[in-house]
């Protein structure tokens, strides 16, 4: 029962402390939370605003082209509801008022199309400038304007080619394309390219059955998926932190004089250094709890298998339990600690590749050195977890894990059974 | 107090590095009494209380506090003594009431008499008002109320009290040297450890002097006094070295002995009324101007000279 009440002390201290609570949750979430707001977390991907642009179409409809308008088709595109997400186009009747409203910040972007923009299309011969205005601080915007723009002209080139290509297979077979028939080519043809282009940009083509397992299907977006080793990393790191301050209570007490003060009571050392060792591990625990349901609630991170998911938590917290109390164990003074301690946990959390768990395509090195870390072995653990591995693909690396807290937690409990005989 | 003995303490010695703290240490408390170890920082007084509190082990020698051996049976020892540590063992984030809860129980209290000695003695310690703010926004005083309350939960029939008064204001030193008579007057025997030579004089039915971790004089504090054979100190401050003055003062047959430290000059004598005329009249042929002086009857402190060679509060 003493064991309890000391262990039940430790954890109220511990959490009374503002600085064990900024380094077991809010130091992790910040470090993780960051690069998700960054790229868009809450808004379901790329956070761009909407381009305002006003659209001056000065071109007629050709006659000799069946009532033909490519600066209407143009106007439309620009208005479409596919692209209504990045842009919002509003028509003004001449180029010199919608260049005004730029001028004026009314609109970011204006967009003129020639007078002859039809014909001139048409005929080889001929240059057309549709001409892209916009408030010179602002880049995304015009450029999305200017991508929109080319995309049409080059579809509507490629659809002259069509047409063209048409034209003289029929003339090949003696037989010749009317004009109706002609812009009816282009229109198809303009159909198509763009369904194709809208798939393309999905990175998918229409041609391509692309299907992923179902679990992957499950998963997450791009930028989630890489939001969730980097949290993993930040977990681990910050675990191996609290894991050496709140050991510290040894310490601390050592030089409050309550250590000594604990073991002039009937109370036998061993339930007093192992009531504190409960008190860390507890501590962790809550800690790898809160912040992986928090990293499944806000950030949509799929860590895997519950059952697996537990294990390797439980090989984190004996082993950031083991490593803090050996590390403590060492130390003489809080001051010393402070220092010695950060180095430590830093260096080998860097070494064990709780900073670098988004990349990739690491040297090998630097795969083996982590092998020599709990770090290490535990964002292993982690990694088959979230992975979909099997139980011995989990329980391997956890074992590890698991096995140098344990022997790290010899160490200290032997080191600091020494100290105060 | 009656003439069972509460602590029996047997040729104890600690040494550690080729430093000996404390050697060859005997003495005995009776039941009821209160018995303090009087000496300078370094005399050994808080090596011994760690040994007698079972924080260290003697390197030999054994001391037997109620019949339990701290060598053989330190568990027994533990619960029947409590221990006022010499700095303020609190938790600073816990409350008074959280604190008193917490030691309790590690002292094996729990449930209701658990809370009934909590509000004894938060009532004892004057911390009822107070007792739900948390340790470390208290005064220094109230900190060492706290410090003493916790070693007398459990009700323990030995306290010891390492140096229980250092650092706080008068007021608060009033309060905790009452309450370890209060404490006695409950039959509770009281091992003080103290450099306060008046706390000493006070408190305590017996008074042992340490020094290099050795008891060199024991005994009530009569018995003490008669150690220097009832001599009167004069201390004297001069503003230019004595010179041969001193050897001169050690010829004189009422002088028992002149000790010289830190330019003051402190002479026992058996009557300051003769010496004092031949002190001035030494000191203004030789040119030497008199700055202070203070004559003292006889007390520890003449006693600690006297068997040491220097003052106390050295």
């Amino acid at each position: 029962m003493k064991i309890l009440h000391i262990t039940l002390k430790d954890l109220v201290r511990a959490l009374r402390s503002p600085f064990v609570l900024a380094f077991m949750l809010v130091l992790p979430l910040l470090q993780a939370g960051l690069p998700y707001l960054a790229f868009g977390g809450f808004s379901q991907g790329l956070d761009v605003q909407v381009t305002r642009v006003v659209v001056t179409n000065l071109d007629q409809p050709s006659s000799e082209h069946e009532g033909f308008c490519a600066g209407t088709l143009l106007v439309d595109l620009l208005q479409s509801d596919d692209l209504a997400d990045l842009l919002s186009a509003f028509e003004m009747d001449t180029a010199a008022q919608a260049q005004a409203a730029v001028d004026a910040r009314e609109f970011d972007v204006a967009v003129i199309i020639p007078a002859d923009f039809t014909t001139a299309l048409f005929r080889d011969d001929e240059t057309v400038s549709v001409m892209i205005y916009h408030d010179p601080a602002l880049t995304i915007g015009p450029a999305i304007a200017r991508e929109v723009v080319t995309n049409f002209m080059d579809g509507f080139a490629g659809s002259l080619m069509a047409a063209d290509v048409a034209q003289a297979q029929l003339a090949a077979h003696g037989k010749t394309l009317d004009e109706a028939a002609r812009v009816d080519v282009m229109r198809r043809y303009g159909t198509w390219i763009y369904s194709v282009g809208d798939s393309l940009e999905r990175g998918v083509h229409p041609g391509i059955n692309y299907q992923a397992s179902p679990r992957a299907e499950e998963s997450q977006s791009v930028m989630v998926a890489l939001i969730g080793p980097i949290m993993l990393g930040m977990m681990v790191f910050f675990a191996f932190f609290v894991g050496a301050i709140s050991a510290q209570s040894i310490l601390r007490e050592e030089e409050q004089g309550t250590l000594a003060r604990l073991y002039k009571t009937p109370t036998s050392k061993a339930a007093i250094l192992i009531g504190k060792f409960v008190a860390v591990a507890i501590l962790l625990a809550l800690q790898v709890t809160l912040l992986l349901s928090i990293g499944g609630l806000l950030f949509n991170i799929d860590w895997g298998d519950p059952l697996l998911l537990t294990i390797s938590g439980l090989g984190l917290v004996l082993a950031a339990a083991g490593f803090g109390f050996m590390l403590i164990s060492f130390m003489r003074s809080m001051r010393q600690a402070f220092i010695v301690m950060g180095g430590a946990v830093i260096l080998t959390s860097m070494a064990g590749g709780t900073m670098t768990t988004s990349f990739t395509n690491l040297p090998y090195a630097f795969a083996t050195i982590n092998l020599f870390t709990p770090q290490g072995w535990v964002l292993r653990g982690f990694f088959a977890t979230m992975h979909g591995g099997s139980l011995s693909e989990v329980a391997l690396p956890t074992a590890v894990a698991s096995m140098t807290g344990l022997v790290s937690l010899s160490v200290g409990l032997y080191n600091l059974n020494r100290r105060f005989s | 107090m009656t003439n069972e003995i509460a602590i029996h303490i047997k040729d104890l010695h600690k040494s550690y590095n080729g430093f000996t703290a404390v050697q060859s240490l005997n003495f005995t408390v009776r039941k009821g009494e209160i018995f303090s170890l009087l000496g300078p920082n370094g005399a050994g007084k808080s090596t011994t209380i760690s040994m007698l509190s079972c924080l260290l082990a003697p390197t030999s020698g054994d001391a037997l506090l109620l019949g339990h051996s701290i060598s053989k049976t330190p568990r027994a020892v533990k619960e029947v003594i409590g221990v006022v540590p010499q700095e303020i063992a609190v938790y600073d984030d816990l409350s008074a009431r959280q604190n008193l809860i917490f030691w309790g129980r590690m002292y094996g209290l729990k449930g209701k008499q658990l809370a009934r000695r909590v509000d004894e003695v938060l009532d004892l310690v004057a911390l009822t008002d107070r007792q739900h703010d948390r340790a470390g926004h208290y005064s220094g005083g109230m900190q060492r109320r706290l410090n003493i309350g916790i070693a007398l939960l459990h009700e323990p029939q030995i306290v010891i009290m390492d140096e229980p008064t250092v650092g706080i204001d008068p007021q608060s030193r009033r309060k905790i040297l009452d309450g370890v008579k209060e404490l006695n007057a409950r039959g509770v025997t009281v091992l003080y450890t103290t450099h306060y030579m008046e706390e000493a004089q006070e408190l305590s039915h017996r008074i042992a002097i340490m020094d290099h971790g050795r008891i060199i004089g024991e005994g009530t504090h009569s018995e003490l006094i008669r150690i220097v054979g009832g001599l009167i100190r004069i201390s004297l401050t001069l503003r230019q070295s004595p010179g041969n003055l001193i050897e001169m003062w050690r010829a004189l047959a009422s002088v028992h002995s002149v000790s010289e430290e830190n330019g003051a000059i402190s002479l026992l004598v058996k009557d300051s009324t003769s010496i004092l005329p031949v002190v001035f009249e030494s000191t203004a042929r030789a040119g030497i101007s008199v700055t202070g002086m203070d004559v003292q009857e006889p007390d520890l402190e003449a006693v600690f000279l006297h068997l040491t060679g220097k003052a106390l509060r050295d």
